[in-house]
């Protein structure tokens, strides 16, 4: 799995009003970011091909 | 007012608040936090929003699925929550039909990549050749071609067939799911990012059979690709009622462009910030285009 751990925590003060800092090292591509989220089953998914028993 | 809604954690988000802000365009984020969210209420069915208090009546409307606070905690209840506030915002979407709303058609659509690609070779794109199954004693005996496997519905990388082949149990001869066999391609990686009628295209180095093994990859901006894949590309998104989308496409043995996927939440920030914020722009200006009639 790629690493996911260089992204940074914004900070938890957010408003609907506010407009965020920028949150630093945000300069993520593709990797290893769920790009069709649409549901829970994303995150339910094997990470073997062809699944588990 | 342009409301950009969906994850405080999600770059894409706040960055277009940014720039919204310095290109004096009128925006306000309803973003979720952590530990933070805004109250809201969406009268059913006539649609108005109270955020925070206030009565709200956006003209434009970009609603992203949060998958970023479910990467910093991993706890059931962060990933709920996201998708309850993606439901509350596709509500909101669905009983304002006068809302320029980015990607209406497809919010709340999952993507079935087997159709996605259908679909695509209806349009005149090249897709990979290769079959879904799970016949693991049909496999093996095919396992010196030199093909890959790769889930259908991903949550794994794309991994040479001889790799998923070992992950399985040596007597089974079919394995617990079906997987995409497809025939190997060439890179570089080319990610077309299509956003209304503008187009950014990158091209990305790596030796990994899936470029997200290799996070750090270099990419340089390139070209578009050649009119007979970029007019099926657009049909193809316009097919999936995407405005905003991204194309990932690979070489085949011939030379010609092979479509792997069209992501609908495509993740871009750093190709981005390599044409100084462009694709943030140009989704700002879709969403300040004038209101379509309802």
């Amino acid at each position: 799995m790629a690493d996911t751990t260089k992204k940074s925590q914004a900070p938890k003060e957010y408003k609907t009003m506010a407009i965020p800092e920028e949150p630093g090292d945000d300069e993520y591509k593709t990797m290893a970011i769920p790009e069709e989220p649409g549901d829970e089953r994303q995150k339910q998914a094997s990470k073997k091909a062809f699944g588990e028993k | 007012m342009i409301l950009l809604a969906g994850g405080a954690l999600d770059p894409h988000l706040t960055r277009a608040l940014r720039r919204a802000e310095a290109r004096g365009i009128a925006a306000r984020g309803l973003l979720v936090g952590p530990e933070t969210w805004p109250t809201l209420t969406l009268s059913v069915p006539d649609g108005a929003l109270i955020l925070d208090g206030e009565a709200l009546a956006p003209s434009a409307l970009w609603a992203r699925h949060d998958v970023f606070a479910a990467l910093a905690d991993p706890r059931p209840a962060v990933a709920a929550r996201a998708l309850d506030w993606y439901e509350a915002l596709l509500g909101f979407a669905a009983l304002n039909p006068g809302v320029n709303v980015l990607n209406r058609e497809a919010l709340g659509r999952r993507v079935n990549k087997v159709a996605a690609l259908g679909l695509a070779a209806r349009l005149g794109l090249r897709v990979p050749k290769g079959v879904v199954t799970n016949d693991l004693q049909a496999l093996r005996a095919r396992a010196g071609e030199g093909l890959v496997a790769k889930p259908l519905r991903g949550g794994g990388l794309c991994v040479p067939l001889q790799d998923a082949l070992g992950e399985q149990a040596a007597e089974d001869a079919a394995a617990p799911s079906p997987a995409f066999v497809q025939t190997r391609l060439r890179g570089p990686e080319l990610r077309v990012t299509l956003v209304g009628a503008r187009t950014f295209t990158f091209a990305l180095h790596t030796e990994a059979l899936d470029h997200r093994a290799t996070p750090d990859a270099p990419f340089e901006r390139v070209d578009d690709p050649p009119e007979e894949v970029l007019g099926p590309l657009r049909a193809l998104a316009l097919a999936m009622g995407l405005q905003l989308c991204a194309a990932d496409l690979k070489r085949d043995a011939e030379g010609a462009l092979v479509l792997l996927e069209m992501n609908a939440q495509p993740m871009y920030t750093a190709y981005d910030t390599a044409c100084d914020g462009a694709i943030t722009d140009a989704i700002l200006d879709v969403l300040s285009a004038p209101t379509q009639a309802a």
